[in-house]
């Protein structure tokens, strides 16, 4: 029995210590290593016995009882009683088997059959039998919650030092470093390290070429529709650039009156916003929303300012036809789709009809050009998942109707073409 | 110091100091946060960074190339749902994404066939490979979860703790009782 090897060494290099000239300081640390080397050991070799016996209830008190004992076979030694004899090995046995005779009574005790009830009433019986066979012992033990954290605290240490050793077999150094590691303490980490490391060694390895690709754009097709309904649930902040320019100052006269309008188209705007959020094509103040925006329009000054709103207006009326859409609404989808389509091109329109080309127009018509290359086909793909398919179709018509239109806008807006690629000189001889 | 990380060989560093390299790649944005968002590029960007990782993961668990590759992808899609429910920063994302990979693995396992032949597309034909494979497959669940997170995703236990919601202490206890169990499977299985 390994156990009793360990525990009769340990005994043995406690006795050979020169009693005589041994002070109490160096004493008491012999006392504490012998109750690392042998105490552990039997710490274990308990918990072991006891869950065996289908619990581990009991460890702690039998840990407690055991290491009272070792404190006094300690003293014994010293007394200069043979190892053996002073260790009390037999007894300490005896100890364990009778420790281990309510570890089985519990662990037997009816779990389903008849109710809890009396499940309780059978552990408080033998929670007050064992009480008063071992003095010291309280009913709370038996609680199994008390326990596991009692068990926890006695493993604590071990699982620091586990840890740390599971740090250095992956090369990565600990945050904490824990004391120094008693030999008993040492030997159990030696052990658990070898399937730690069996599982380390489980071989790892790179994708094949290709396969990271096709991962991508499974992730990138699903992530699209998913950004859709998330745009529909926030609120976005206008992109950056798009800050309105102070307008140049005017006469008295026209600037009260613009300066009413402006009030007004403040205030207009106000009230618009803060229908915005709630005012979907299926709202009842959605016609409200709708005049406000014509108003808007109204006094929208010059060709550019004009073009700049309705471009903002044709981005609302596609997250409405796709909000429409994705609730299954395609009487509503298909025409914010086409009011989306008719704020483009009369934005177009707009562009196209101003003569003043400066830079604010060229920003204008930039943002025209972004807006209108984005694509409306997730709204045509969710009225076919739905089975619309006559509105699907539709949406078709309409998105390849616009695709033509803009192409003469595009022509009449001057839409820059991308710079071709550079020819590669070739190298000097 | 940006070349110097880029010019760094990320494979030879723990996971730790990666998620800290990969969030100083990141300029200080919040890569978490603009993937909750769904923006293609941050997601674009997720998948790069972790696709290798997460396959090589999976890889070690599966051993075999298409399933890894399956599973893999599986396990980005199952992000895509829960990203929404993801709590903490970049620095977590990487745990975040190897406790799904295990969580598919897992479920994937409770729903194969018993005595499914392993394939030939790797190393399936190992026996010791296929042991130890077997014996943290017979691991209690959170027992299972914690070996591979800190063996073969080399996460360390704060990070483990903090996206499988648990304590370090309790961490490194379930540790200390899984390897147990592990020596005691393996044992019996004549693997060590």
């Amino acid at each position: 029995m390994a156990d009793l090897e360990d525990l009769l060494q340990a005994a043995a290099w406690v006795q050979a210590l020169p009693q005589e000239v041994a002070s109490p300081w160096a004493r008491a640390r012999a006392k504490a290593a012998f109750a690392n080397r042998g105490g552990f050991k039997h710490r274990a070799w308990v918990d072991d016995q006891a869950r065996a016996g289908g619990s581990d209830l009991l460890s702690g008190m039998a840990v407690r009882a055991l290491d009272r004992r070792l404190d006094e076979a300690v003293t014994r030694l010293h007394a200069g009683e043979e190892a053996e004899k002073a260790i009390g090995l037999s007894w300490l046995l005896a100890e364990v088997q009778d420790l281990m005779k309510p570890a089985g009574l519990v662990h037997a005790l009816p779990r389903r059959g008849p109710g809890r009830a009396a499940r309780v009433a059978s552990r408080n019986t033998l929670a007050a039998q064992t009480q008063k066979r071992r003095r010291g012992w309280e009913a709370s033990h038996f609680r199994p919650g008390v326990v596991d954290s009692f068990y926890w605290l006695i493993g604590q240490g071990v699982n620091r030092h586990l840890d740390h050793a599971v740090d250095a077999l992956l090369g990565t150094p600990g945050r904490t470093r824990p004391g120094r590691m008693a030999a008993a303490v040492a030997v159990e980490v030696q052990d658990l390290m070898l399937p730690a490391t069996a599982v380390h060694d489980l071989p790892s390895t790179t994708p094949a070429p290709g396969g990271k690709v096709r991962g991508r754009n499974l992730l990138m097709a699903d992530a699209a529709q998913r950004r859709v309904a998330w745009v529909h649930r926030h609120d976005l902040p206008l992109p950056s650039g798009v800050r309105r320019r102070p307008r140049r100052s005017l006469g008295i006269g026209s600037s009260a009156v613009l300066a009413l309008l402006a009030v007004a188209a403040v205030l207009g705007g106000a009230a618009l916003a803060g229908l915005a959020g709630m005012s979907e094509p299926d709202a009842p103040l959605y016609g409200v929303k709708r005049a406000g925006e014509n108003a808007l329009l109204t006094v929208a000054g010059d060709g550019v300012s004009r073009a700049d709103l309705r471009i903002q207006l044709a981005q609302q009326r596609l997250r409405e036809a796709e909000a429409m859409a994705v609730l299954d609404k395609p009487e509503l989808a298909v025409p914010a789709l086409q009011d989306r389509f008719d704020a483009l091109r009369s934005a177009g329109a707009d562009l196209a009809s101003e003569t003043r080309r400066d830079q604010r127009w060229t920003k204008t018509r930039d943002r025209f050009l972004d807006e209108e290359s984005k694509p409306a086909s997730a709204i045509e793909v969710d009225l076919q998942r739905a089975g619309h398919n006559e509105d699907a179709d539709a949406v078709k018509q309409e998105i390849q109707q616009f695709q033509n239109d803009r192409k003469s806008i595009d022509r009449q807006l001057g839409k820059p073409q991308p710079a071709p690629s550079p020819v590669p000189s070739l190298p000097a001889q | 110091m940006m070349a110097k990380v880029n010019a760094m060989d990320l494979s030879s560093t723990s996971e730790p100091e990666r998620e800290a390299l990969a969030h100083e790649e990141d300029g200080g944005s919040d890569l978490a946060v603009r993937a909750q968002r769904f923006e293609p590029e941050a997601l674009a960007q997720m998948h790069d960074r972790y696709f290798d990782r997460i396959y090589s993961f999976v890889y070690a668990r599966v051993g075999n190339h298409v399933e890894a590759e399956e599973v893999t992808g599986q396990v980005f899609l199952r992000a895509l749902d829960a990203l929404p429910r993801f709590r903490g920063g970049s620095e977590l994302l990487g745990p975040w994404l190897y406790k799904l990979a295990h969580e598919v693995l897992t479920t994937r396992t409770a729903n194969a066939a018993v005595g499914d032949a392993p394939e030939a597309n790797g190393d399936g034909g190992d026996a010791r490979l296929q042991g130890v494979r077997a014996a943290i497959a017979e691991l209690p669940e959170p027992q299972q979860a914690i070996v591979m997170l800190r063996l073969v995703a080399g996460l360390d236990a704060a990070q483990i703790a903090a996206v499988t919601g648990r304590r370090v202490g309790a961490v490194q206890a379930i540790q200390r009782r899984a390897l147990k169990n592990l020596r005691s499977i393996m044992g019996r299985r004549g693997l060590l």
